[in-house]
């Protein structure tokens, strides 16, 4: 049966039957009767059915997974039967989720014991990065019958020699918040934990709880992993849709083609405004910290009588407690209004909020019902949410996404596969677990779904990786972080640290290294050490909302002076902007080949603005705008669409740019601009920048460059190699390659009992990556940076399909040459450059300032 | 051919200074153990440092073409402070025992990582605070020797700063080892690049002055040294600082 979507929903007393007396009475007290997910998935958890679910937040998720453990645990403590061991493992990514869960467990197990009359003894316990020694030995010897933890520390429990015998027995696992995880590499991290576990423990039945998300049978053998080559069985509940959805795009003003941007900004707020004050508690995302604060500082400035200490931020930057203290005050709705970036997208309980607002395109479907599902808390209320349009392309996403979540279609997630670098973090864990022969390895990293399609070679580097085979013979000893014995095909640890060292660097999440920003002592902020890379004496950039010039930087320190109101010489980092799904910039493009069918045949703009209204299922003044930007576009240029990609020729400001407008998202553009600025680099001989945004991307040089000639060099054959050299000198594969160095345990933060930042401080990425190819072009740390950057950061998979509809004539591309930008080309070209393809090498680059420096400052060569 | 003359009769030679009057050979910053260095604080690149240096070393002298009388190494022979370790042991020899193939003394004027040099001592290897000939001062540069020869010296040569060009245009910019020509009490000073292969050095323009044996640094003259065969004289600093990060 494998995969296997559930259709029936069982009934109260079908349930009831099959559950404890004491959990069904429990249960009747407290909620009456099941919800659509928990009518899904409890018979097939009591089963023991693996089982994905589905739903919406406040749609009793939590109790769909844990009601038969509940029961059965009930079941056993009545028979005085609970062993001391841990029979249920929840796992989820956000430590502040843990001890929510925990709470909510917490009523059950009072009100069980009070119906039973005595402590039934279940215990739940969290365990996490911030667990004390003297807490873990109390678990040891008083085990959780319940673990709550998080993948990082489920990492470590496997090493641990106590901890993990606790685990040997598990009946259980639930994994929370699935859909945050699978798209990641702490998603991969955790799923060969999972087939780790499982070589502890045997089988155990897998929940999966996920909000909205697709494909789902893809999250559910991610969840499950494989046997024996073949997706081990999973049941989907799905009960994505259960809840009614009120969701509206509001253009702030009629016409958003003929307002300044100071008219649409008073706008923007006098909407947000009378939004706020028309509900009791609202919740505002922003896709940026900075915009964030913005919006607070805004509302306060411009309506101070309604905001003062009832509006709050609430975003990474800020620390826990205050982070705690907003939530709890919304919990409490001591809160009328609360403006967040990222952080309150996933699940903890933030109590009843009536409206959600998304300023700026949310970028996804999944991510907007995510973000607009944290109203209505209730299994019954309705999700309310409001798209507020910020800028052109903005409106064009927000409808789009809109009309994609009112048609229930849901677009895509990517889950990473054969990431070596979290690969050789748990080959080490499994060294340090047993010793054990290589095929026992190989067998257990091809259950994760993850690694299935793993090839032999891959897995080879990587162990020969970890044995220090990269480095002579007489220096093994200090590399090596485990011994293969290649004639018994045996496997063990190396030295007595690998356990310490393993469980102080395990993990996913990068290790950034910033450098702190100062006018004289006062601290302004940071930047990416990549983004200094950058910076020469005197550049004016943009750091929290503020222009700064650039002095000089000595160390992690760059000191700078207030540079208020001058115009930036240097685009800000781009490369983390949240990336327009594909699915949804497809749905864009569809949209504006029909928009394109309808002016060419000259339709009245009455019969346009209805077919907008109708196709987009959206309001008046929302359907106006985007007549009039897509009519501006028709009339000054053409528009692009799935058929016709038009690339606009333009001499502006003394350099030639390439326009090419293409709506594919940042992730297949990023791969595709690269490439073509590659090819040009090659046939020119010069530098190409770069930029791109989801809709567009441009390049720009010093000379005129032949689309044709470039284009007939661009093959689906050879995009990946192609590829791989035109990422080789760039910042974001210097800023990945790190972040991998660090994941494959090549540099190391914590080393020895203590922390280290040389690593970061001394040895330049440049440095690091030139030692590795003096190894071997194949170095797994090196490979697996190529591929993060051009599979996961990017989508070389989506660009190839590009190539193959131009080479079967389904993609059109059509050149055309403007004097000014076209309309739809207009936020591309405000931005900037946000990467350059060099054409020549480190020497080339040293002689050619040379020479240029020589030629400006008249000395002569060599001699004074 | 990686050479060019700093001043009237003193010569750079890929990354050492060339003196033919006294036949000196002088060089800087080998941060011998740099590598293990690293390795022991977690970042587990292999060693090349040390036979990377010896090679450059080979090839710097078969480009001499005649025998220098003494070579001096400004400081900083070894990486690490207060200890040796394993790098530093063995390589430190290896790199005396080629010097004095190829000279007839070797002098160290001791840096600040040079805490512990006992076990270099050998037969025709001098370790001194600085050292002093004719009108040259050789020193580290991490502080003001005070010693009346020193206001005899008309050229001061150090080392300790690293010295480094960040060339920057458009968004690429690369690091580049350079020497330094500046002035100090109407002296010349004269600030070596580090021999140190793993890394490319330090900022020391942006990072206001190299030494406290600089007092303008405006006025400071560049050569930088991107490869073996290849020295570029930048001229001033004052006229470059536009292209310099």
């Amino acid at each position: 049966m494998a995969i296997e979507l559930e259709t029936s929903a069982h009934t109260d007393s079908e349930i009831f039957s099959q559950l404890n007396g004491l959990v069904s009475q429990w249960f009747k007290g407290k909620f009456g009767s099941f919800s659509p997910p928990q009518r899904g998935a409890i018979l097939n958890i009591h089963n023991k059915q693996n089982t994905l679910i589905s739903a919406p937040t406040g749609s009793g998720k939590t109790f769909a997974a844990f009601t038969t453990i509940l029961s059965e645990l009930a079941n056993l403590a009545q028979k005085n039967e609970l062993q001391d061991k841990v029979y249920c493992l929840y796992i989820s990514p956000l430590k502040a989720l843990n001890n929510d869960i925990k709470k909510n467990l917490l009523d059950p197990q009072d009100e069980l014991n009070r119906l039973a009359n005595r402590d039934l003894g279940i215990r739940v316990f969290v365990r996490t990065g911030d667990t004390t020694a003297s807490e873990k030995s109390k678990m040891i010897s008083k085990p959780p019958h319940i673990l709550v933890t998080t993948p990082e520390t489920l990492g470590i429990i496997l090493v641990a020699p106590k901890f993990r015998e606790l685990l040997r027995d598990i009946k259980w696992v639930i994994v929370d918040e699935i859909h945050a995880l699978a798209s990641g590499k702490r998603g991969v991290h955790l799923s060969l934990s999972l087939e780790r576990l499982q070589n502890l423990a045997g089988n155990f039945t897998r929940v999966g709880l996920s909000a909205t998300i697709a494909p789902l049978d893809k999250v559910a053998q991610f969840l499950v992993g494989l046997d024996k080559e073949e997706p081990r069985n999973c049941k989907i509940v799905n009960a994505q849709f259960i809840k009614n959805l009120d969701l509206e795009v509001l253009s702030p003003v009629g016409n958003i083609m003929n307002v300044t941007e100071s008219q649409l900004e008073k706008a923007t707020y006098e909407t947000l405004h009378d939004l706020i004050q028309k509900h009791k508690t609202t919740l505002i995302f922003t896709n940026t910290r900075a915009a964030t604060e913005r919006v607070v500082y805004n509302l306060k400035l411009k309506y101070p009588k309604f905001y003062t200490d009832n509006i709050e931020a609430h975003h990474s930057s800020l620390s826990k407690e205050l982070r705690f203290s907003t939530e709890q005050r919304l919990k409490e709705g001591k809160l009328k209004v609360v403006v967040s970036s990222t952080s309150l997208e996933l699940g903890i309980d933030i109590g009843y909020v009536d409206l959600v607002i998304l300023l700026g395109s949310p970028k996804s479907v999944s991510r907007a019902l995510q973000r607009i599902g944290r109203s209505g808390h209730k299994l019954h209320d309705s999700i309310k949410g409001r798209f507020i349009i910020l800028d052109r392309d903005d409106l064009i996403e927000d409808v789009v996404i809109a009309k994609f979540a009112k048609e229930k279609l849901i677009d895509t997630i990517a889950i990473p596969e054969n990431c070596l670098d979290v690969l050789a973090q748990h080959l080490y864990g499994m060294a340090i677990e047993n010793k054990d022969h290589i095929e026992n390895f190989y067998a257990t990293v091809k259950r994760s779904y993850c690694y299935r399609n793993l090839p032999r070679e891959e897995f080879i580097s990587v162990i020969k990786y970890l044995a220090g085979d990269y480095a002579e013979l007489e220096y093994q000893h200090v590399y090596a972080k485990i011994w293969y014995d290649a004639t018994t095909g045996y496997i063990g640890k190396r030295s007595k640290l690998a356990r310490v060292l393993y469980c102080t660097n395990i993990g996913t999440i990068p290790d950034e290294s910033y450098v702190l920003v100062k006018i004289g002592e006062q601290v302004i902020g940071k930047i990416a050490e990549e983004f200094l890379m950058r910076l020469k004496k005197s550049d004016i950039f943009v750091l929290g909302g503020q222009t700064y010039k650039f002095g000089f930087s000595r160390g992690m320190v760059a000191q700078v002076t207030a540079a208020p109101g001058k115009v930036p010489t240097i685009p800000s980092w781009f490369s983390d902007m949240l990336p327009l799904n594909f699915d949804v910039a497809m749905g864009i493009q569809r949209f504006r080949r029909l928009m394109e069918e309808k002016f060419n045949k000259y339709k009245p703009k009455s019969e346009i603005i209805d077919f907008i209204k109708e196709h987009l299922k959206t309001e008046e003044s929302t359907a106006n705008s985007i007549y009039e930007y897509f009519k501006e576009q028709w009339e000054y240029a053409e528009i692009p669409h799935d058929k016709k990609m038009l690339i606009e020729k333009l001499f502006f400001e003394d350099k030639h740019y390439l326009i090419f407008h293409a709506c594919y998202g940042r992730r297949v553009n990023d791969a595709l601009s690269r490439a073509i600025a590659y090819i040009a680099s090659r046939l020119y001989h010069i530098n190409v920048m770069v930029s791109i945004t989801d809709q567009n991307f441009y390049l720009v040089s010093r000379m005129e460059l032949n689309i044709k000639e470039m284009m007939e060099q661009l093959k689906k054959e050879n995009l990946y190699e192609l590829l791989k050299l035109a990422i080789d000198n760039t910042d974001v594969f210097k800023r990945r390659f790190r972040h991998c160095a660090g994941r494959a345990l090549l540099i190391i933060r914590n080393y020895k009992g203590t922390r280290k930042s040389v690593g970061r401080q001394q040895v330049s990425s440049q440095i690091l990556i030139n030692a590795c190819k003096r190894v071997s072009k194949n170095f797994p740390v090196l490979k697996e940076a190529q591929r993060e950057v051009l599979e996961d950061l990017m989508d070389v998979k989506g660009c190839q399909k590009l190539l193959d509809d131009i080479k079967t004539g389904e993609l059109r591309v059509r050149e055309i040459e403007t004097l000014i930008p076209s309309p739809f080309a207009l936020n591309l070209i405000a931005r900037g450059y946000s990467d350059a393809i060099r054409a020549e090498d480190r020497l080339e680059f040293i002689k050619r300032m040379h020479s240029m420096i020589l030629a400006k400052i008249g000395v002569k060569n060599g001699k004074k | 051919m990686a050479r060019s003359d700093i001043i009237k009769e003193f010569e750079i030679i890929d990354l050492g200074l060339w003196i033919p009057e006294q036949k000196i050979l002088a060089f800087s910053d080998f941060h011998i153990g740099y590598d293990e260095y690293l390795n022991k604080h977690g970042v587990f690149i292999p060693r090349h440092q040390l036979l990377d240096t010896l090679d450059r070393l080979k090839k710097i002298f078969i480009e001499l073409e005649q025998k220098p009388e003494t070579i001096v190494i400004c400081g900083d022979l070894k990486h690490e402070f207060g200890t040796v370790n394993r790098e530093e042991f063995f390589g430190v020899r290896d790199l005396l025992k080629l010097l004095l193939k190829n000279c007839n003394k070797v002098i160290i004027t001791k840096g600040n990582h040079d805490t512990i040099l006992g076990y270099a001592k050998m037969e025709n290897v001098e370790i001194v605070p600085y050292f002093f000939v004719d009108d040259l001062l050789f020193t580290h540069g991490d502080s003001i020797i005070q010693s009346p020869n020193s206001a005899k010296a008309k050229t001061i040569i150090i080392g300790h700063s690293h010295p480094t060009l960040k060339l920057t245009d458009d968004m690429i910019s690369e690091k580049v080892k350079c020497f330094l020509k500046g002035k100090w009490k109407g002296k010349n000073v004269i600030a070596l690049p580090s021999f140190n292969l793993v890394t490319e050095g330090a900022n020391a323009i942006a990072e206001h002055g190299f030494s406290p044996y600089s007092d303008n640094m405006k006025d400071t003259e560049a050569w930088a040294v991107p490869s073996f065969n290849d020295v570029l004289y930048f001229g001033k600093i004052k006229n470059i600082e536009k292209f310099i990060g």
